[in-house]
C-alpha cells in the first residue's frame, strides 16, 4: 500500500449564506500517491466545494464554515498554526477557466516562484522556467515568445500553462477543477495528454464531470451526491461493477434526479465540451 | 405607425441628439482652440515666461506662474490621492471588507464625487483659518487631493470588480498573500485605474473652485509649499474679466493650454490602456 499524501477525515463544509447550505457532508477520503483520483457528480453536488476545500482555497470566500480536518502527509491542514498561503504552495491548484496571469508568459510560470522566493539567480530562474514549460508541453509552442502576454495564448496553451505555474512551486499534490471543461476538444485533449504524463510523478484530484475522461484517465474514482460520498474505488471496478445503486444509474443511464443547488453550483459551468465528452460512449479499455 | 416607421424616426432622433452635442462640443473647443491658437502664433513665449509686475492689469509678461502653480498643486495632488484611492479600494473588495460595508462606503462617495468643488474649497479655507496659516501651494494640493479621491477611488473600486475573479483565486491558488493577491488583481485592472488616474488628473487641473479661495491667486512665480500661487483654471477666471482686451486673449491663449494637456493626457492613457489591456485576461 502506497502512502497517503492527502485525505479528509469526516470532512464537513457549510454555506452560512441567506440561506445555509452543507455542500460537503462528512467525507472521508484518502488520495493514494502518484496517482489520478477524479471526483464525479453532477453539477452542484459539492464536487468543487470538496476540491477547494482540501488546500483550503474556499476560505476566500465569504461565509463558509468547515468541519472536520485535511491531512497533508499526516499532518493537519485546518488545525495548524501554519498560514493558509503556506499550505496552498504545498497543494497546487489549476482552476476551471483557464486564467492568465496579467503577466509574460514567462513571468506566469516565475511567478509561484517569485513569491516564495524559491530560485537562486536569474539563470536559475530561466532554467524552471524552461523545464515546467516543458513539464507540460508548452515549450515548444512558446519558446520564441517568452515576453509576450500570457493571455494572447489559445485556451488550451493558458490551461498547459496554468498547470505549469502550480507545478513551478513544486507542490506534493495537485488539485483540477475540471480543467478541461472550458476547452475545445482538441485543447481539451491536450491539456490530458499532459495529466496523463503527470500523474506518475504527483498526485492528482481531479473533479470531472465528464465520464469518458474519468475512465481514461482516473487511477481511482469517488462518486460523490449531495455532498456525500456514494461510491469510491479503483477506476476499473468502479465502472465495470459498481456497488451502489446510485452509481450505476450515474454511470448507465441519464443523470439522476437534479440535486438541490448549492452555492457553488453557480460557477459551475456546464459546458458544451463536458457534457459531449460525458455522453460520448466509453473508449475501449487499453 | 407602422414598426419600421418607429425605427426610423427614433434613428434621426438619436442622431439629431448626438450631431446637437458634438456640434456644440467642437464650437467650444474650436473657439477656443483658434483664439488661444491665435494669441500663441504670435506669441508663444507667454507660455514660458513669468509674469510682468503689472501682468494683471496690463498683460505684461507671460502666464508661466499659472503653468508651474498648475503642475505643482495637480501633479502631487493626484499623485497622493491615487495612493489613498488605490488603498481604499483595495480594502473595500471582499478579501477585506464585507459587501454591506463597501457599499455604504461606495454610496458616500458617490455623494462626495457629486458635491460641488467649491464646498470642498470652502472646507479647506475653514481649516486654513482654524490653523491660523495662509493660502498657499500647500492648500491648493490638500483642496485638490480631496476633490479627486472620490472620483479615483470609485474608478479604482469599478475597474477593480471588474477584474476577473479567476485572477484572485489563481494567485491564492498558487499561495499568494492578500497582498500579493491583491497586487495581482490592481495589475490585472491596470487599464481602469489608468483611466480612473488621468480622470482624476483632468478633473483636477480644470478645476477652479477648489482652489479659488485656498492657494491665493497670486500673480508671481511660486517660490515654495507656503506661497500663494495661482493655477490655469484661476487665472482664466480672473483674466477673462479683465477689461483689457491683452489680458483677455492671454485668457484664451491658457485655455488653449489646458485643452491641450488634457487631451494629450486621455491620449497617452488610451495608449497605456491598450498596453496593459494586452495582458488582461
Amino acid at each position: 500500500m502506497t502512502e497517503t499524501p492527502l485525505a479528509t477525515d469526516t470532512l464537513s463544509v457549510t454555506y452560512t449564506g441567506d440561506r445555509e447550505i452543507e455542500a460537503v457532508k462528512g467525507v472521508s477520503i484518502a488520495f493514494p500517491a502518484n496517482e489520478l483520483t477524479t471526483i464525479i457528480g453532477p453539477s452542484g453536488c459539492g464536487k468543487s466545494t470538496l476540491l477547494k476545500s482540501l488546500n483550503r482555497l474556499h476560505e476566500i470566500q465569504q461565509n463558509v464554515e468547515i468541519d472536520g480536518d485535511v491531512l497533508l502527509s499526516g499532518d493537519s491542514v485546518y488545525n495548524t498554526d501554519e498560514p493558509a498561503p503556506e499550505i496552498r504552495r504545498q497543494i497546487g491548484y489549476v482552476p476551471q477557466t483557464p486564467t492568465a496571469l496579467p503577466l509574460s508568459i514567462y513571468e506566469n510560470v516565475a511567478y509561484g516562484l517569485r513569491i516564495h522566493d524559491e530560485y537562486e539567480s536569474k539563470a536559475d530562474l530561466d532554467e524552471k522556467v524552461e523545464t515546467y514549460l516543458r513539464k507540460v508541453n508548452l515549450w515548444d509552442e512558446v519558446n520564441d515568445r517568452l515576453d509576450a502576454p500570457g493571455a494572447e495564448l489559445s485556451t488550451g496553451q493558458i490551461q498547459r500553462l496554468c498547470v505549469a505555474r502550480s507545478l513551478a512551486v513544486e507542490p506534493e499534490v495537485l488539485l483540477c477543477d475540471e480543467v478541461t471543461s472550458a476547452l475545445d476538444p482538441i485543447s481539451a485533449e491536450s491539456v490530458e495528454e499532459t495529466l496523463e504524463e503527470l500523474k506518475s510523478e504527483y498526485t492528482i484530484v481531479m473533479v470531472t464531470h465528464a465520464m469518458a475522461q474519468a475512465r481514461r484517465l482516473a487511477d481511482k474514482v469517488v462518486f460523490l451526491y449531495l455532498g456525500e460520498v456514494v461510491e469510491a474505488g479503483d477506476v476499473r471496478s468502479f465502472f465495470e461493477n459498481p456497488q451502489a445503486e446510485r452509481t450505476r444509474q450515474f454511470i448507465g443511464g441519464p443523470t439522476p434526479v437534479d440535486p438541490e443547488p448549492t452555492e457553488e453550483s453557480t460557477d459551475e459551468r456546464e459546458s458544451s465540451t463536458g457534457a459531449e465528452l460525458a455522453a460520448s460512449p466509453p473508449p475501449e479499455e487499453s | 405607425m407602422d414598426r419600421y416607421r418607429k425605427q426610423r424616426l427614433f434613428g434621426a432622433a438619436v442622431r439629431a441628439a448626438a450631431l446637437l452635442v458634438v456640434g456644440v462640443m467642437l464650437l467650444v473647443v474650436s473657439v477656443t482652440l483658434v483664439r488661444g491658437g491665435r494669441v500663441l502664433l504670435t506669441d508663444p513665449t507667454i507660455v514660458v515666461t513669468p509674469p510682468g509686475s503689472r501682468y494683471m492689469l496690463e498683460g505684461t509678461g507671460g502666464f508661466l506662474h499659472a503653468v508651474l502653480g498648475s503642475a505643482f498643486i495637480v501633479g502631487p495632488a493626484t499623485a497622493i490621492s491615487m495612493v489613498f484611492a488605490v488603498s481604499t479600494a483595495t480594502y473595500l473588495q471582499s478579501d477585506y471588507s464585507s459587501e454591506r460595508f463597501s457599499e455604504s462606503v461606495n454610496m458616500f462617495l458617490n455623494v462626495l464625487w457629486g458635491t460641488p468643488p467649491i464646498v470642498y474649497g470652502v472646507f479647506v479655507l475653514t481649516i486654513i483659518i482654524a490653523v491660523g496659516a495662509q493660502t498657499s501651494l500647500l492648500f491648493g494640493i490638500v483642496a485638490i487631493a480631496i476633490f479627486q479621491y472620490p472620483i479615483m477611488t470609485r474608478y479604482t473600486d469599478e475597474a477593480l470588480r471588474a477584474a476577473p475573479d479567476r485572477v484572485r483565486e489563481s494567485t491564492y491558488g498558487l499561495g499568494a498573500t492578500r497582498f500579493e493577491s491583491a497586487r495581482m488583481t490592481v495589475r490585472a485592472a491596470a487599464p481602469g485605474i489608468i483611466a480612473g488616474l488621468i480622470m482624476g488628473f483632468a478633473r483636477g487641473i480644470g478645476d477652479a473652485a477648489t482652489v479659488l479661495f485656498t492657494t491665493g491667486r497670486s500673480t508671481r512665480m511660486p517660490g515654495g509649499l507656503l506661497d500663494a500661487a495661482t493655477t490655469l483654471p484661476v487665472l482664466i477666471f480672473d483674466q477673462a474679466m479683465s477689461f483689457n482686451p491683452e489680458v483677455r486673449s492671454h485668457a484664451y491663449a491658457a485655455s488653449f493650454v489646458l485643452t491641450v494637456v488634457v487631451l494629450g493626457l486621455i491620449l497617452v492613457s488610451k495608449l497605456l490602456a491598450g498596453r496593459y489591456a494586452r495582458y488582461t485576461p
